[in-house]
């Protein structure tokens, strides 16, 4: 059940990251006009901020448990830990540096620092969408029951 | 002058270390034994509490290291004092368990094994070493929670702050 609720987490929190940035930022740039595209953007990323922070505390907590499950602090264990350290740090640079700037700058409609700010809210979130993965490719080596199957 | 919460932040943290470290260095090189010689009722105390004070202070250290790091990652300054008053005081109320589970995770060494089996075997350098780098354990784990719980903090105090029109309505 902890395992589920850890995985449920991250597809929530990944997810939302990478529809937001490949789905819904190309679709809103080309349908709507400016004023009506930054009423919707400084929407989403707030709403965004509240899924993915909610969904890293919930990460957090069932991860612990998980290592206890596990039994045993590997240095692959170790690795990912540092990883989840980054991803946090950065997630919360995200959400509520750049995320409150924008929800700020974006107040009176289109202004000249909201692309800056829009471009580096982008840039946060791809590089903590890779490190994801990676954390969620170091997770398989963690999982994976250690060696091969015997045939025959 | 610098804000109230950075000098309570400040204060807890070097209260947290000193903490730390002393109950850390005397159980691993058994100085409860000074304190008895001294005082006997008071090295018993010790002897009993030094543990516990030892985990307690590694994940309050790490919690309070987390709101210091995650403080700086925030640039409205009404916003960093509020999210690090509240996640300080939500650090406060989830210490106990936090701490609980970081002890038992850092008792977990690299195969699995518990890193106090041997404890009582080993020489004096041996238990201090065992006793730090369950220390650190402890104290990492205690950081990624106290990230985590900052982390949401900042974004509901973000939330809760009304942009500067609907503030002046």
């Amino acid at each position: 059940m902890v395992l589920f609720v850890h995985v449920t987490a991250v597809i929530v929190a990944l997810g939302g990251s990478l529809f937001s940035t490949f789905a819904l930022t190309p679709i809103l740039t080309g349908e709507l006009e400016p004023a009506a595209r930054v009423k919707v953007v400084r929407r989403v990323v707030r709403r965004l901020g509240v899924i993915v922070l909610s969904a890293l505390v919930i990460l957090v907590a069932t991860g612990m448990l998980n290592v206890l499950y596990i039994g045993a602090i590997s240095p692959l264990l170790a690795i990912k830990l540092v990883l989840v350290v980054i991803v946090i740090v950065l997630a919360t640079y995200q959400y509520a540096n750049l995320g409150a700037r924008i929800w700020r700058v974006s107040e009176n409609g289109p202004a000249p620092e909201l692309a800056p700010l829009l471009a580096r809210f982008r840039r946060v979130g791809l590089a903590q969408g890779m490190i994801v993965l990676l954390i969620v490719y170091l997770s398989l080596g963690l999982t994976r029951v250690a060696g091969p199957i015997a045939i025959g | 002058m610098k804000p109230t919460y950075r000098k309570w932040l400040r204060w807890l943290t070097v209260a947290a270390l000193i903490a730390g470290v002393s109950s850390t260095f005397s159980y691993g090189s058994g100085a409860h034994l000074i304190v008895r010689y001294l005082d006997p009722p008071v090295g018993r105390w010790w002897n009993e509490h030094e543990f516990a004070l030892m985990i307690f202070a590694a994940a309050a250290l790490g919690m309070l290291i987390a709101v210091r790091i995650g403080a700086r990652l925030l640039d409205d300054t009404a916003a960093r004092a509020r999210a690090a008053v509240v996640s300080m005081i939500a650090g406060a109320v989830v210490l106990i368990p936090i701490a609980r589970l970081g002890a038992a995770l850092g008792q977990l060494g690299w195969t699995g094994a518990n890193s106090f089996d041997t404890y009582a075997m080993n020489s004096i350098v041996d238990k201090l070493l065992i006793a730090g780098v369950y220390f650190l354990k402890v104290f990492f784990f205690g950081l990624i929670a106290g990230l985590a719980i900052f982390a949401v903090v900042a974004m509901a105090v973000a939330l809760a702050t009304p942009a500067p029109s609907e503030a002046r309505q």
